[in-house]
């Protein structure tokens, strides 16, 4: 019998929101991605981009030009000999000179943390798996999307490049009305950056969250979500502070500031 | 197989290595000797050297210079047969290391080429199913798998080669949190059992169980020692690209702002406890 990846689905995301789509392996995230994007057309049901169904032919090209698709392994979209031709490949059809075409390279690569004199020349394939990454994900970058979809974005990226990533896609979102659609399986990435999560379990979407609302999936054993260490730590906390721990409190720096700024001062409180 | 005697089962001994004689070093000088049944995670920033210095332990690439000894035997074409039945690698992509059609060949696949008999091949693949809690897949079909579940899989076509040292490279970045937290397991009981485990990882969470840590930047071993050790410089980890873990960086931050904590908290109910008793003395 076969078996449907996703089933019954029905949502949609504001321009400029930043959705984080999560569930367990086999969930559909990676189905549900590929439909927004209009690699896929659904068997029953509609899937509009920026109100054009992507179930026409007709619409391909404009729905492209509005949507950048980052693979689970962008690496293996590289083909072209030097860093540089391998970015610059999707403005081939655009008409731009070539001093632009070079400065919207230089701004994806230093995006992504890459310096643009030192990986410039080099060959995609000679760089290791996290830096590979980089180059691809500034392959899409560079396109300047309305939309950007990115299938497990940052695994293999080292936790400081993870960061500053997110923190790049978080920017394009606030600077560029960029709406991004991030599947990952890293929950506190989603908590630290998204506006919203999207859950599936079994190819259905079984919660739609704002970030401060997790404890209700959490408490869910169907849905098998790892509470991260700031959440265990945020529940030990409300253990020994009753009822001063805010549900908003889910962000690093968020909760680094409560404690100094109000835990820390509970003594000076009248 | 058996291992050989005394010897540490992995020794670096001032080994470099580039691809090209004028080639940027991916790793260099790096000197170390890894005892029997050690658990050593090894963590890094993108291009700072640990997937080579993993290929370099099995023999998938050799040093451009110094020597690489497994079991006090050297890992250069000449061993290689022998090195990579000592030493089995599980990658990050499962789908690139599995070759069967169904799960039982493809933990057969190596066992078969090296023409093992059929008794001896399925006792060994019995008794891996049944450790790794797989029996029920035994005849599925790989294409139907989940990631997680190959992932396993490929874990069971290495154990069935009885290797000494297992080694992790970002085995379980793919894979969802609660399939990741199982793979862990799995690499707690192999390290109990005695195999050496080298982990290779991006996850700074993922730390706490090794018995040492070996941090990698640009290719040069920046530090080697016990996590207690690590913690108290934690700059170093920062310097490599990478995080220490959340309770550290915490702790650290709040440091920074005048409060009083203990040494180290090693849970995160201490760490609160910590707090609420740093507030309450204020």
């Amino acid at each position: 019998m076969e078996r449907k990846a996703v089933g019954g689905i029905t949502f949609s995301i504001p321009d400029g929101q930043f959705a984080a789509i999560m569930g367990p392996s086999g969930s559909g995230k990676t189905t549900l991605g590929q439909l927004g994007a209009g690699l896929f057309m659904p068997e029953t049901g509609h899937v509009y981009v920026d109100n054009t169904p992507t179930n026409s032919r007709k619409f391909r090209s404009e729905i492209s030009n509005k949507v950048a698709y980052v693979f689970q392994f962008p690496e293996h979209q590289l083909f072209e000999e030097t860093v540089f031709r391998d970015i610059r490949y999707g403005l081939r059809r655009k008409k731009y000179s070539e001093l632009d075409i070079t400065e919207k390279v230089k701004d994806a690569m230093e995006c992504v943390g890459l310096s643009f004199e030192a990986y410039k020349d080099r060959s995609p394939f000679q760089l290791s798996g996290g830096e590979q990454r980089r180059v691809a994900l500034a392959g899409a970058i560079v396109l300047e999307p309305k939309i950007l979809i990115l299938d497990e974005p940052t695994s293999g990226l080292d936790p400081l490049t993870r960061g500053k990533f997110l923190a790049l896609l978080s920017t394009l979102q606030r600077t560029k009305h960029m709406t991004i659609v991030c599947i990952t399986h890293h929950l506190q990435d989603a908590l630290e950056y998204a506006d919203r999560l999207v859950i599936l379990n079994n190819g259905r979407l079984v919660y739609d969250l704002k970030p401060a609302e997790i404890r209700y999936a959490l408490e869910d054993p169907a849905i098998a979500l790892v509470p991260t260490p700031l959440l265990r730590f945020r529940k030990e906390l409300e253990f020994f502070f009753p009822g001063k721990i805010d549900s908003e409190l889910i962000q690093e720096n968020k909760l680094l500031a409560f404690i100094t700024d109000r835990l820390m001062r509970i003594g000076d409180e009248p | 197989m058996t291992a050989p005697g005394n010897s540490p089962s992995i020794v670096f001994e001032n080994v470099s290595f580039r691809f090209s004689e004028h080639g940027e070093w991916i790793v260099k000088d790096i000197n170390i000797s890894i005892a029997p049944g050690e658990w050593i995670s090894i963590v890094g920033g993108n291009g700072s050297g640990k997937s080579t210095f993993v290929k370099l332990v099995n023999g998938l690439l050799q040093p451009s210079l110094g020597k690489v000894l497994v079991f006090g035997e050297s890992a250069d074409p000449a061993n290689i047969r022998r090195i990579r039945q000592l030493v089995g690698i599980v990658f990050q992509n499962p789908d690139e290391q599995t070759v069967g059609a169904t799960v039982e060949e493809d933990i057969a696949f190596d066992l078969q080429n090296l023409m093992f008999p059929r008794d001896e091949m399925i006792s060994r693949i019995d008794r891996i199913l049944k450790m790794l809690q797989l029996e029920e897949l035994r005849y599925r079909p790989m294409r139907t798998l989940s990631g997680g579940q190959k992932q396993l899989v490929a874990i069971a076509g290495i154990l069935v080669m009885h290797p000494q040292i297992i080694i992790f490279d970002e085995a379980s970045s793919m894979l969802d949190p609660h399939t990741a937290g199982k793979l862990l397991g799995v690499m707690s009981d192999l390290h109990r059992m005695g195999l050496t485990v080298i982990q290779v990882t991006h996850d700074p969470e993922e730390l706490w169980n090794a018995d040492r840590v070996m941090v990698l930047n640009h290719g040069r071993l920046a530090f080697a020692g016990d996590i207690p050790t690590l913690m108290k410089q934690s700059d170093i980890l920062e310097k490599a690209q990478t995080l220490p873990p959340f309770l550290v960086r915490l702790q650290k931050a709040l440091r920074t702002k005048g409060m009083e904590l203990p040494a180290c908290c090693g849970s995160e109910k201490e760490m609160a406890k910590s707090i609420w008793e740093s507030t309450s003395a204020m």
